[in-house]
């Protein structure tokens, strides 16, 4: 077990969505035969199972789908989180992530809730999308 | 069904902690438990279904389980394998079996299942953790067994109007079940109160300790059998009426609904094929790692009307006085969640009941008993309704 918080495995599949938040930019594939919007990355379009993607900039908005509200951590690295905000957020794209949502009491969470989406520093120069409530 | 598949032999091995046994180990005790509570003739058997070992643990699965296990039975079985759907794994083999002995492939299957659970505190969550989540796009993020659950359960709770006592009413109503359960974990600390489930450490919200299903190990065995081969093993058998299966989505952040998964479709095949309706049920043995599962898997089976589900408990239906009961053997809650092989659990009470063998806590007739499970985040579903008649 580790202090640290864990890491996503890179591949040549996710290389480019992990190299566009490096950049504060949240990534997502788009099938060029049918245009459906795709996350988490994979090398064809689960809607028509075309292999020619596209790599395009997400509009970093979002509302939430669901929450939960996390007392007990579930190891080491999350021992000074808690209470933190787990959520699966759907994007105005279409598809839908989890993520943490930051900067907001945990009580002042609910469905539906707007997001926007910021960038997490974490070891080794990785930056993870997450969101924080959209004050626009 | 042709040829009258039925679940004709079941035992469960006691939950609790078995740290010296390791995943084959403990396959042999519970093979063990079962062979010295049924008398059987091995030469009837051409079957055998067994799960991997050792998944749970942490260790790595042992995937040539069968193999093994039929060669220390003497089996030379025409129908075997190795397989794996979660929790949903046991309610899967009864369903391959009764179509093998349906359709002539075999006449009688032995189904076997042994479970180990990591300890929470010692990395066990971890480990768990980065089984069930996307390990790049979930687990990044905090996410755990409990966590994951309490997703579905905060979206019930806005779009169906549940509630947290309701939620604590799941726990309460089980944990009565298991006080009728010679081997339930819980027994021994007695009845709680929905304040006692409120007052529990809080988990992840709205999940508290006691909304939470009680880590353990164990195993099970059963045997499906043609008709007349179940008949001559035991005057009532519990006759597979129909199954149904359906698979959605993988990591629990993909869900199209998070209220509402698999089961409804699950459930829909198991009733067409068994041609009975929601009404016909009399005893409902639901998967039910934490108090949302229940309530969710009781609307999508069309048990009870969508968002009435926390109410059914509440009002005390499924608890031993009540008209639908839910979980007789005290559930994954009560009686013990073990490991890989919890899904035996609902299965094997489920014949219990319908073979009228549950003892203490036996319903009256229990023509019809409905079993869902479900494995990995609620992403396989399987429903097997058993029935008194073939
Ligand atoms: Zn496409």
């Amino acid at each position: 077990m580790s202090r640290e918080k864990p890491l996503p495995h890179v591949t040549e599949t996710t290389r480019p969505y992990w190299e566009g938040a490096r950049l504060g930019k949240l990534m997502l594939q788009r099938c060029r035969r049918c245009r459906t919007a795709i996350h988490y990355p994979r090398p064809w379009c689960s809607a028509c199972w075309s292999t020619d993607l596209d790599w395009v900039e997400a509009a970093g908005r979002g509302r939430v789908v669901t929450f939960t509200v996390v007392h007990q951590p579930p190891f080491e690295a999350y021992a000074g989180d808690v209470p933190y905000v787990l959520a699966v957020v759907k994007l105005d794209e279409g598809p839908q992530m989890m993520a943490n949502v930051l900067g907001i009491e945990p009580a002042a969470m609910r469905v539906d809730l707007p997001v926007r989406v910021v960038f997490e520093r974490r070891s080794g120069g990785f930056c993870v999308p997450q969101f924080e409530p959209a004050r626009d | 069904m042709r040829n009258e598949p039925a679940i004709a032999a079941a035992r469960e091995l006691r939950p609790g902690r078995y740290p010296d046994l390791g995943g084959l180990d403990l396959y042999e005790k519970v093979l063990a438990e079962f062979l010295g509570a049924w008398r059987l003739d091995p030469s009837v058997v051409d079957g055998f279904l067994a799960a991997p070992a050792g998944m749970a643990s942490g260790t790595g699965s042992d995937i040539f389980v069968h193999e093994q296990l039929a060669d220390a039975l003497g089996l030379h079985p025409r129908f075997s394998e190795t397989l794996n759907v979660g929790g949903a794994t046991y309610a899967v083999m009864a369903a391959r079996a009764a179509l093998a002995i349906a359709s002539g492939r075999a006449q009688a299957v032995l189904c076997a299942a042994a479970g180990k659970f990591p300890k929470v505190g010692a990395g066990g969550a971890e480990v768990m953790a980065r089984m069930v989540s996307h390990p790049d796009f979930e687990f990044i993020y905090g996410s755990f067994i409990p966590a994951l659950y309490a997703l579905a359960a905060t979206r019930h709770m806005h779009e169906r109007g549940t509630t947290r006592e309701q939620l604590a009413a799941v726990a309460v109503s089980t944990r009565q079940w298991a006080l009728r359960h010679p081997d339930a974990l819980m027994r021994a600390q007695g009845a709680i109160t929905v304040e006692d489930v409120l007052r529990s450490r809080p988990i992840a919200e709205p999940f508290h300790l006691l909304d939470c299903s009680v880590p353990s190990e164990g195993g099970a065995v059963f045997l499906v059998a043609r008709g007349d081969i179940a008949r001559a093993i035991t005057p009532q058998p519990a006759y597979v009426r129909g199954f149904g299966e359906y698979h959605d989505h993988g990591p629990v952040s993909q869900s199209r609904d998070v209220t509402s998964m698999g089961a409804r479709e699950a459930g829909r095949q198991a009733f067409d094929s068994a041609e009975l309706r929601p009404a016909d049920v009399r005893v409902a043995e639901i998967y039910d790692a934490f108090t949302i599962n229940p309530i969710m898997f009781l609307e999508d089976l069309g048990l009870v009307e969508a968002g009435r589900g926390g109410r059914f408990f509440a009002e005390g239906r499924g608890a031993p006085e009540g008209d639908l009961p839910v979980n007789t053997y005290g559930g994954l809650l009560s009686f013990g969640h073990t490991g890989d092989s919890s899904g035996m659990s609902m299965l094997i009470e489920g014949a219990l009941q319908t073979m009228g063998l549950a003892g203490e806590r036996q319903v009256a007739d229990a023509e019809v008993v409905l079993v869902h499970t479900y494995g990995s985040m609620m992403a396989d579903h399987c429903t097997v309704i058993l029935g008194r008649k073939p």
